[in-house]
């Protein structure tokens, strides 16, 4: 046994008391003091008139929990991305998966559009918005060789989606234009309790799968010809990851809103805290930190609630998108 | 063992057609000819990336083009020419990616992996890059981690595009060692691509080569064995106008 096995251990066990530290922080920030014992009987014996039991179940758990899986699904959705496209600044949101999600989101709420008549049918829209632009982007990635040119594709997504979503709004009354526009400036508190099991679920549905690619997801760092010389069926494989990631984009971006940079930032900055390309590795890191990282933005916008109300996708734009050109300027130049 | 039966290789239009005896193992093979005469292709029509324009082409008995993905992974190891750009890789780990064809799907090395690779390291004496990132090394350590992945595949044939493309004599001399070690030793068959005729002759290895234009009629370019007694000169002229 060779001596680095041990630090690996060691920093993914620091990253779990990290993610397990910032979330009681979290569960406990915030304007009204919610003692232990609400927590407690707020999930064994609830009552409808004490408040501090409303917030403690009905706000504080759901936020925590929304804030982890936010976190950790785009993170997690970030690193396939850049692995499937060998792109180191690939993720939902430059790609274009996030904003395909937005548009139809922008489609049911502005027009009324929908699926199903109820809560599920905005999050059906999500999740058919990003699996319709991801299988775009993987289109366009069978003849686009060069990793700019991918992005550009991307981004172009980005600029059609909003261009349709401008025109939508044109068109829409006082009333859905709200409704967008609180939904577009990000949110970790959307999602009720009621709803939390079926998003935990869908949640670690899909990370339970992705720990099937972790054989795949290693060969596929050689390239797709080593990739496919190996035994690894590379076509259907990304296809899948694909899959993997729009269901985890549009799942978040439906309840969240679009929330950039996050995707980029935290693979790249695990796959420098952790040094390898073990994705088995890699994905854990991605959950403990991309769930840490959004835990501790929105501890910074509780503790800043008190002068202003800030939406949790600027913070993460704002700490992000210098890391990311950090990354840039550090391949590239 | 590769034997090849009528086989025309070619990209939409015939590139040269394959005249050879099986190939065997223990042996190690060379093939020559000038850019863009089809060696790459003909390497590529074996590893299943390149699908025969006519013929078959049969490794140990079964037919290249019934076997799957996997299966092929598991008799021929490749080395394309150009090495994979990936950060964060140790060479340890890029060596261990060679045993991807005998993992599960959550991608996690067994015991005898492990020993495999670590056997493989011994083997070609590069403990001392072991721990080392495979962005950080030179063209000719590339070159022999390579080999070490290929050679972890274990697989009865391997395959190179131009090994020797970018090294120094020094470094062209220790891998056409180390292949030939590995063909005797190992009973593996070798087959490369390459360009340095001499140093090739002068390892004794045997030839292949695919005639160039103007040497037979046009549509009728033949793949064949070259016999080690004919003189370097005519070599030259016949698979290089």
């Amino acid at each position: 046994m060779r001596g680095k096995a041990i630090p690996f251990r060691l920093k993914i066990f620091i990253g779990t008391l990290l993610l397990i530290g910032l979330a009681i922080w979290h569960l406990f920030a915030g304007s009204t003091t919610i003692s232990v014992s609400d927590f407690y009987n707020a999930l064994a014996d609830y009552d409808y008139s004490n408040t501090n039991h409303i917030i403690a179940r009905d706000l504080r758990i759901p936020r925590t929990l929304m804030a982890m899986i936010a976190g950790a699904g785009l993170s997690l959705a970030g690193l396939l991305m850049q692995t499937i496209f060998k792109n180191p600044l690939a993720e939902p949101n430059i790609l274009g998966v996030s904003t395909g999600a937005s548009l139809f989101v922008a489609i049911t709420l502005l027009t009324g559009i929908s699926f199903f008549q109820s809560d599920w049918g905005l999050i059906a829209s999500a999740l058919f918005g990003a699996f319709i632009f991801g299988t775009i982007i993987l289109f366009f990635a069978r003849f686009v060789r060069s990793q700019g040119s991918l992005l550009l594709v991307g981004i172009m997504l980005g600029s059609f989606s909003a261009a349709f979503i401008s025109i939508i709004q044109a068109w829409s009354d006082a009333h859905q234009l709200k409704l967008y526009t609180l939904w577009a400036m990000g949110s970790l508190q959307q999602v009720s309790f009621q709803q939390l099991p079926l998003v935990c679920l869908m949640f670690s549905g899909t990370v339970f799968l992705s720990f099937f690619f972790i054989r795949a997801l290693n060969a596929l760092i050689l390239g797709q010809e080593n990739a496919s010389l190996l035994g690894i069926n590379v076509r259907n494989m990304r296809v899948f990851a694909i899959l993997i990631a729009a269901v985890l984009t549009g799942l978040i971006t439906a309840f969240c809103g679009p929330i950039a940079f996050l995707g980029m930032a935290v693979p790249n900055l695990v796959k420098m805290i952790l040094t390898t390309h073990n994705h088995r590795l890699l994905i854990i890191g991605c959950l403990l930190t991309g769930g840490s990282f959004l835990l501790m933005c929105d501890i910074l916008v509780q503790l800043l609630s008190g002068f202003m109300l800030l939406p949790i996708n600027a913070i993460t734009s704002m700490i992000g998108a210098p890391f990311v050109i950090y990354i840039i300027l550090k391949r590239w130049s | 063992m590769i034997e090849f039966n009528n086989l025309t290789i070619g990209h939409h239009r015939p590139l040269a057609h394959v005249t050879i005896p099986a190939l065997t193992p223990g042996n190690i093979y060379a093939i020559i000819g000038s850019n863009g005469s089809g060696k790459s292709t003909f390497l590529k029509t074996i590893t299943g990336q390149q699908r025969p324009l006519a013929g078959n082409v049969f490794i140990n008995g079964r037919n290249t083009t019934e076997l799957s993905r996997s299966e092929l992974a598991r008799l021929v190891a490749f080395v394309p020419s150009r090495f994979p750009e990936a950060e964060f890789v140790r060479v340890v780990d890029f060596i261990s990616l060679g045993r991807t064809p005998y993992q599960n799907s959550l991608g996690i090395l067994s015991e005898v992996d492990k020993e495999c690779v670590q056997q493989t390291i011994r083997q070609l004496n590069i403990r001392h890059l072991a721990d080392k990132f495979i962005s950080q090394l030179s063209d000719g350590e590339r070159q022999l981690c390579s080999v070490a992945r290929a050679l972890a595949q274990q697989t009865p044939i391997i395959l190179l595009d131009e090994p020797t493309g970018y090294l120094d004599y020094r470094n062209k001399r220790r891998l056409l060692e180390v292949l030939s070690l590995i063909s005797i030793e190992m009973n593996r068959l070798i087959l490369f691509s390459s360009h340095d005729i001499e140093t090739l002759l002068q390892f004794g290895i045997q030839l292949l080569g695919i005639e160039a234009e103007g040497v037979s009629e046009p549509g009728k370019t033949q793949l064949v064995i070259i016999d080690k007694n004919i003189p370097f000169e005519t070599t030259i002229s016949h698979f290089y106008c």
